[in-house]
C-alpha cells in the first residue's frame, strides 16, 4: 500500500507572498493539498483569502514563492463573480460554461434539478435570487466530472441551510472519490471537518 | 479547439437579442452624426460630397466606440473574462470569436446602411461604390481596433474617456486610407491602391489584435 505522504500533493505551495498595491496581504505561506483532503482557508476580511484562491486558480501570478498546481482543466473555480450573463437563462449560461471548459455531453438539466435552480426557459439568471445564482455556479461542479480539485470562494455565503447540507454532501462524496477541495468560509459547514489554514497579515 | 470561439459567437448573438434596444444604439448614433452633418451644412454645397467619405468614416468610428465599450466592460465586471482565462481553449482564439461577433453584430449593420448616408451626403457615381468597398474591407480593422481599446480599458474607472484616446492613433490610418479610396474614385483614379492598403491593415489586425486582447484579458485586476 502506498502511504498518503508518498503520493505527490495536488497543490504544493512554498514561500508564497501576495501583495495588493504596496500592502502585503500575507507572506511566506506554505501549503500542501492532497487528494481526498478538504482545506478551509480562514482569516479576517481583507487578509488575502480570495487572492490566494485566484493565484491557485491561475488568475493572477504570485508576488513570490514556488507553486506546483494541477492543470487548469483539472480544477473548478467558483468565485464571487461567476462569469454568467444575467440576461440569459441559467441553462444557457451553463451550456456556455461547458463549451468553454470542453465538458463533453453535460447533463445540465440534471445539475439544475439537483441544485433546485428554477429551469424556466425564458427566465433570466439576473431575475433569480443571489442564492439561486450561487446554486447555478455550484452546478458547474456536477457537470465537470473529471475535475480533481474544487476551489470554492465563500460558497455558502448566500445559501440556505438545505443547500449548505447539499453542498456538504457533495464535497464529502467528491473527496471520497479522490478529489480535493480548498474553500474559504467564515462559518463552519455542517458535516465537514476540514483542515484549517489560517492567513495572518 | 474552435468550439469555444463558436460558443462565444452564439453567446454574443443571444445577448444581442436579449439586450433589445441597446443593439441599435451604434446604428442610431451613426444616423445622428450623419444627419446632424447634413442638416448643419448647406445641402447643395459642393464641398459636402468631398467631405462625405471622411464624415462616414468618422461616424462609423464613433458608433463603433459606443458599441464596443459596453461589450468588454460587462464581461470584466461579471467575471466572464476570468472564465475565458481559465478555459483550456487558446485565449487569442476566444478573443477572436468575441471580436468577430462585434464586427457581425455592430459594424456590419452600419456598413449595410452606409450607402443611405452617402446619398444623404450628396455622393454620386463611382465614389459611392469605392467608399462602400472601403467600408467592407476596412471595417474589420476599425472594429478590431475599437475592440482592443475596449479590452484595454474594460476595468478602468474612466473607460469612457480613455477608450477614444486609445483608439484614435490606431484608427487614423484606416480612416485616411478609407476616405482616400473614395477621393481617388471621385477624381477618376483607381481606388485599388487604398483598398489594398486597407485590406492589408485589416489582415494585420485580424492576425495580431486577438493576441493583444488576450494579454489585456489576463491583465484585468481580479
Amino acid at each position: 500500500m502506498v502511504s498518503a505522504s508518498a503520493v505527490p500533493p495536488l497543490i504544493e505551495v512554498s514561500g508564497l507572498s501576495i501583495t495588493r498595491g504596496i500592502r502585503p496581504l500575507f507572506e511566506d505561506l506554505d501549503l500542501q493539498l492532497h487528494a481526498g483532503e478538504i482545506v478551509q482557508v480562514c482569516g479576517p476580511n481583507g487578509c488575502g483569502k480570495t487572492s490566494l484562491l485566484e493565484v491557485l486558480a491561475g488568475l493572477r501570478p504570485p508576488d513570490s514563492g514556488a507553486l506546483r498546481l494541477p492543470p487548469l482543466t483539472a480544477s473548478i473555480w467558483v468565485g464571487h463573480r461567476h462569469g454568467f450573463a444575467p440576461e440569459l437563462p441559467a441553462a444557457d449560461n451553463l451550456a456556455l460554461w461547458c463549451a468553454l471548459h470542453a465538458v463533453p455531453q453535460p447533463d445540465i438539466e440534471g445539475a439544475l434539478r439537483f441544485w433546485q435552480v428554477p429551469r424556466a426557459r425564458r427566465r433570466a439568471l439576473g431575475a433569480l435570487s443571489a442564492g439561486q445564482q450561487q446554486r447555478t455556479a455550484l452546478a458547474t461542479t456536477e457537470l465537470k466530472k473529471d475535475a480533481r480539485l474544487w476551489l470554492l470562494d465563500e460558497p455558502i455565503a448566500a445559501l440556505d441551510t438545505e443547500a449548505v447540507q447539499r453542498l456538504s454532501g457533495r464535497i464529502q462524496a467528491f473527496c471520497a472519490r479522490g478529489g480535493a477541495v480548498l474553500l474559504t468560509t467564515h462559518q463552519p459547514i455542517q458535516g465537514l471537518t476540514p483542515r484549517r489554514v489560517e492567513l495572518r497579515p | 479547439m474552435t468550439g469555444g470561439a463558436l460558443a462565444i459567437l452564439r453567446r454574443e448573438w443571444m445577448l444581442t437579442r436579449h439586450r433589445g434596444a441597446n443593439w441599435a444604439q451604434p446604428l442610431v448614433f451613426f444616423a445622428v452624426v450623419v444627419t446632424a452633418f447634413v442638416l448643419g451644412a448647406e445641402p447643395e454645397a459642393p464641398w459636402l460630397a468631398e467631405a462625405a467619405p471622411a464624415v462616414v468614416w468618422v461616424a462609423l468610428l464613433l458608433a463603433l466606440i459606443v458599441g464596443s465599450e459596453r461589450a468588454f466592460r460587462d464581461d470584466a465586471r461579471s467575471g466572464f473574462l476570468q472564465q475565458l482565462v481559465r478555459s483550456p481553449a487558446p485565449l487569442p482564439l476566444l478573443m477572436f470569436g468575441k471580436l468577430v461577433a462585434q464586427w457581425l453584430f455592430t459594424a456590419l449593420p452600419l456598413v449595410l446602411v452606409a450607402p443611405l448616408a452617402m446619398v444623404a451626403l450628396q455622393m454620386q457615381g463611382e465614389a459611392v461604390g469605392a467608399l462602400w468597398a472601403a467600408l467592407w474591407v476596412g471595417s474589420p480593422a476599425l472594429s478590431m481596433v475599437t475592440g482592443l481599446g475596449a479590452a484595454l480599458t474594460a476595468s478602468l474607472p474612466r473607460a469612457g474617456l480613455l477608450l477614444p484616446l486609445c483608439v484614435l492613433p490606431l484608427s487614423l490610418p484606416i480612416v485616411i486610407f478609407g476616405s482616400g479610396a473614395a477621393r481617388a474614385a471621385e477624381h477618376g483614379l483607381s481606388a485599388a491602391g487604398p483598398l489594398y492598403l486597407l485590406a492589408s491593415v485589416s489582415l494585420l489586425c485580424i492576425c495580431g489584435i486577438p493576441f493583444a486582447c488576450a494579454a489585456a484579458a489576463k491583465l484585468q485586476p481580479t
